[in-house]
Formats: C-alpha cells, structure tokens, sequence
C-alpha cells in the first residue's frame, strides 16, 4: 500500500473506533481498531519520514528500531500488549480501552507531525 | 511443572542473540524494577516446539514477568516505564533473531483468563524469582507434587 492508503485506513479506523465510544461492548473492537490504525499510522510515518516501511506487524518494533524510532517502537510493543490483554485477559476494562487510545493518539502525532 | 520447583537456566535450544537478549530484559527489569517477583518461559519455545528460525515467521519467545502488587492494573499504570526498560534492552541487541515478548501480571494473575494461567503453569520454566513464587504458580507446584510424589 502507498503512504496515502495507510493514512487513509487509519482515518477511517479512527473515525469507527470514535462512533464506538460509550458502547459497553465495543472495548474489545476499541483496542483492535487502534492496534489496527496504529499500525497504518506507524506505516505512513515511516513511510514520510524513512521512505521505508513494513506491509506486516510481525517484527514491528525491531523494524522500528531499526529506523531510529526507539519511542516509536515502545508505543507500539505496549500497544500490543493491551491488545494481548484483551485476547488472554480476563475482561476488558476501561482502563484498558483508554490505554489502547492514549498510546494510539500519540503515534497518530508522531506519524503526523 | 517439573521446571517451575527451580531456577532454570535459558534453553539451550534458542540462539545466542536471543538468549543475551532474554538474559538482558531479566537483569534490567530485576534492576529497575525491585516489585519484580518472578520472571517465566512459557509458550511453544518453552515446550521445545517453536517454529525454527530457517522459517519465515519464527516463533517469538514469551515471558510473562510478575510484580508484587495486588493491582490488575498494573501493565497499565505503569506501562511507560516497564515499556521503556524493555526497550533499553531491546536497542541493545538488535541482532537478535526472535521477537521476544513480554506479558506482565500481578501476583494474582487475577487479570488473566484461567486458561492462559493453566498454560503458563503448565509450560512454563522459571527464569528468574527473587523470593517465593506466586500464590497461583505455588498452588500448582504443591498439587503436581502430591499427584506425582516422585518427580521431585
């Protein structure tokens, strides 16, 4: 996909994951549309800023490290955490759907800005 | 169960990189984090039945680290600085071949699924413990050793 495709797709999930909020049983859909757009975002960014990117999550944060984007890489490995949480985890609680936006709203900027 | 009475030492059977990079995360959260309670192997690397690394997607290396804290929370709450320790560790050895992963639970594991815990009990080998294990890890080890009165 080209840079605009994956800003594209993270806009659109941003824009679902907004219209979810306050539905008691879309924290699970939550957490995977900002492991989702976050992933696009993560693409765009690399992609405007290293001229590089990766079609596949796997390996992420090494690729990421690799890119001199260290912060970056700790966002998402986190990210993937929460996302980890919700698949072995108990239940899903809000602090978990807001950790899940917090870090992808801070690499939506990072791939912005 | 066996592997959970003791410390054992990294598997053999992972690469070089990888086991410096899993004997890095265990010295740093040990060192900046002292509410740190047990570190474990689990998952197919732990069972010897990863996907080589001659493959396109190796298996990743699981470890879930357990804090002294009752909080379920505590990923969350302290997300940042246990993310930013793993990453130190992880800018350190960039060589390595596989991805290894890192979970983090209270001393409950309250916040797990019951399943995940049981394969954790049941796979996992223990890396790393600074006192006794976890109630639920210690739980099991009594059970397994009166179920099997010879295998310690």
């Amino acid at each position: 996909m080209l840079a605009a495709a994956h800003q594209q797709a993270a806009e659109e999930i941003e824009q679902a994951i907004h219209a979810l909020k306050g539905a008691s049983y879309a924290s699970r859909m939550i957490i995977e549309g900002a492991w989702g757009a976050a992933f696009h975002w993560i693409a765009f960014g690399c992609e405007t800023k290293h001229r590089s990117h990766q079609e596949s999550h796997a390996r992420l944060g090494t690729f990421l490290r690799h890119q001199g984007e260290p912060d970056v890489a700790e966002w998402w490995d986190d990210l993937d955490r929460v996302r980890q949480g919700g698949w072995y985890g108990k239940g899903i609680d809000p602090e978990a759907v807001q950790r899940a936006q917090d870090l992808l709203a801070r690499i939506h900027a990072w791939a912005t800005h | 169960m066996q592997s959970m009475n003791k410390i054992q030492a990294i598997p053999p059977w992972l690469d070089k990189a990888t086991r410096t990079l899993i004997q890095d995360i265990i010295d740093s959260l040990s060192l900046r984090h002292p509410d740190l309670l047990t570190i474990i192997l689990y998952g197919s690397v732990a069972r010897h039945e990863e996907r080589p690394l001659e493959v396109p997607h190796p298996s990743d290396v699981d470890l879930l680290a357990v804090f002294d804290t009752d909080d379920p929370h505590v990923a969350i709450y302290h997300g940042d600085a246990l993310s930013h320790t793993l990453g130190l560790a992880y800018n350190r050895h960039l060589d390595a071949p596989r991805d290894v992963q890192v979970l983090f639970a209270s001393r409950t594991l309250q916040e797990w699924d019951p399943t995940f815990v049981a394969n954790v009990k049941r796979d996992g080998i223990l890396l790393f413990t600074r006192d006794e294990l976890p109630a639920p890890f210690v739980i099991a080890q009594e059970h397994s050793a009166k179920s099997q009165p010879n295998a310690l």
